[in-house]
């Protein structure tokens, strides 16, 4: 055999061979991370395994004058601005499986809580003003919907204070005080 | 001896007669009362009485006899007449007016001796005037050790004004029903059937916190309700919720816990020792969270007025059990006189929008609002007069 292409051949074998041994080395070494990725995970997900906190919300429907509840489990946080936070997202959205006692496009733009108060402020967009359709009875079901489901479920909220789009407003529209924090009045729950 | 004291007796009994007291009646007219004074050289007791809503008798004790009058009565028109009356031994003077009147308020004053009534006429209701306070009694500066005055009651105005608050109106429409129908026309066409109706049934002064299309802000229709010293103030709206099934008629009456402010003026009241608005010291803040919770001073009889519509407005839907509701109502909390806000029905309910558009149907609703006020003013001069 020609001297010349042994020498090739050994020059392929032993590119082949390291070739080869990069690919293994490379593969098994993302392998690992992945498993070790994945392990990670689990272990994360085992430590904050979310404990669950019971809630009862009640909503507007056709079939009563008065609020009628629904227990959901949501996810407890230590944060409790967190919580409420869910709390309140929870609320809004599951309020369209009901009557929504608020606007389409109204959305709550931040929550705040005055500890030495006990007292939760909703500051809502200004859409909610705009939009609002009127009526006594729309302005009592908007502002206890809020001010009684968040006293029930806190035990730490004692009223509620309700902004738009920053401000303090007199009226929603025309007719319920919105300057003073509201204490709650279970009467429209039925419980 | 004996006959000695029998001719004094008899001697003293022809001086009365041939001396009689003498006392001079006059009388004037003030911008906002009439003055009615008995004057006499000498101190007399006298007991005041009122055979009706249109006089007033002084009666004279202690002194037997006739009574010399005179009188000028040229200032006056609301008391037109005066004469001697008798009340077994004791003579008396009756005042008689041309119209019904209420007594404000009663003094005595010295060099020479006079008794002054000062006196009004009596606005609106049919319901026996309410006479003098026992605190007005005591307000008599020269003290009237031997007077007393028999008709002490507990004064209470009467329902005089009435001021009727057509809700939202101008660029405020309140609620729109699908067929456009708008709260603020609704809302100002009850009000003008209502003041018609009272002003023709009752003659009682109605006073509108608009008369047109025009946006009147929340606080100053309570302003001027209170302004124009209102003894009643009710309110009118038309009601919507998102709930489409939602409707009947609604009255409230303010809600004092339902916020926090007010809860806690109302403790603070509660706690403190003052019991009026009179007594407030001049701290700024505190006359302010006072007069926001003036509604308080009358909640009862809000209440009551609150009861008496609902239940006219209940029998001309056919709505059952429906009570009065309370909620934290901004144009109601700083009205200081009962205070109702009455949603006659849902326009965002299709078959209640409808009867709203119908003339007829509104004509019904002021005459419900109108039933239920007339039963809480008998209530009233029932209860206060």
């Amino acid at each position: 055999m020609n001297k010349k292409i042994i020498y090739i051949l050994i020059s392929l074998a032993v590119i082949f061979f390291v070739t080869s041994l990069i690919i293994y080395l490379s593969s098994s070494g993302t392998f690992k991370r992945a498993i070790e990725d994945k392990k990670g995970d689990n272990e994360v997900l085992e430590e904050t395994a979310p404990e669950l906190e019971k809630v009862k919300i009640f909503f507007l429907t056709n079939r009563s004058s008065l609020f009628l509840p629904k227990e959901y489990e949501i996810e407890k946080k230590e944060d409790r601005i967190e919580f409420l936070k869910n709390f309140l997202d929870l609320m809004m959205n599951e309020s369209s499986n009901f009557i929504s006692p608020f606007p389409e496009q109204t959305r709550l733009q931040s929550v705040f809580y005055i500890g030495d108060k006990q007292m939760a402020v909703l500051d809502f967009n200004e859409e909610l003003i705009i939009n609002f359709p009127g009526g006594s009875r729309g302005e009592i079901e908007f502002i206890y919907f809020f001010v009684d489901n968040l006293c029930y479920n806190f035990k730490e909220i004692k009223k509620v204070k309700i902004l738009v789009a920053g401000n303090e407003y007199k009226t929603l529209s025309g007719h319920l005080d919105l300057e003073n924090p509201y204490n709650p009045d279970y009467k429209y729950f039925r419980r | 001896m004996k006959k000695f004291y029998c001719f004094l007796t008899y001697i003293l009994i022809i001086a009365v007669h041939i001396f009689p007291l003498s006392i001079k009646v006059r009388t004037f007219d003030h911008n906002d009362f009439t003055r009615v004074v008995f004057e006499s050289d000498s101190r007399f007791s006298y007991v005041m009485e009122r055979g009706s809503e249109r006089d007033l008798t002084l009666f004279v004790k202690d002194k037997p006899g006739n009574i010399l009058l005179r009188s000028d009565l040229s200032g006056s028109e609301l008391l037109i007449r005066v004469e001697n009356i008798t009340n077994g031994e004791d003579p008396g003077i009756k005042v008689k007016g041309s119209e019904r009147f209420d007594i404000l308020k009663t003094f005595v004053l010295n060099d020479p001796f006079r008794v002054v009534f000062d006196v009004n006429r009596k606005t609106g209701s049919s319901e026996p005037a309410p006479a003098v306070t026992e605190s007005e009694e005591n307000q008599n500066e020269y003290g009237s050790d031997s007077s007393e005055i028999r008709t002490v009651k507990k004064k209470r105005s009467s329902i005089g004004v009435i001021c009727i608050d057509p809700g939202h109106g101008g660029s405020d429409l309140g609620a729109v029903g699908v067929k456009d129908t708008k709260e603020k026309s609704i809302t100002l066409k009850v009000s003008n059937k209502l003041k018609k109706i009272i002003e023709r049934e009752l003659g009682i002064r109605i006073v509108m916190t608009r008369e047109s299309d025009v946006e009147v802000a929340l606080d100053s229709r309570v302003a001027k309700a209170n302004n124009q010293n209102a003894q009643l103030f009710l309110s009118i709206h038309v009601n919507s919720s998102y709930r489409k099934s939602a409707r009947g008629p609604e009255t409230y009456f303010v809600s004092l816990k339902a916020t926090d402010k007010v809860s806690s003026q109302l403790a603070m009241k509660e706690n403190s020792s003052f019991n009026g608005m009179d007594d407030v010291p001049e701290d700024d803040d505190l006359k302010m969270i006072l007069w926001s919770m003036a509604q308080t001073e009358h909640i009862r009889e809000s209440s009551r007025l609150a009861e008496y519509i609902q239940d006219e407005l209940n029998i001309l839907l056919n709505t059952k059990n429906r009570g009065v509701k309370q909620a934290p109502f901004r144009v109601l909390m700083r009205a200081s006189m009962p205070a109702v806000l009455i949603e006659i029905a849902f326009v965002s309910n299709k078959y209640e929008e409808n009867r709203l558009r119908d003339d007829s149907f509104l004509d019904k609703v002021a005459g419900s609002i109108y039933t239920g006020v007339s039963k809480f003013i008998y209530y009233y001069n029932s209860t206060f007069k």
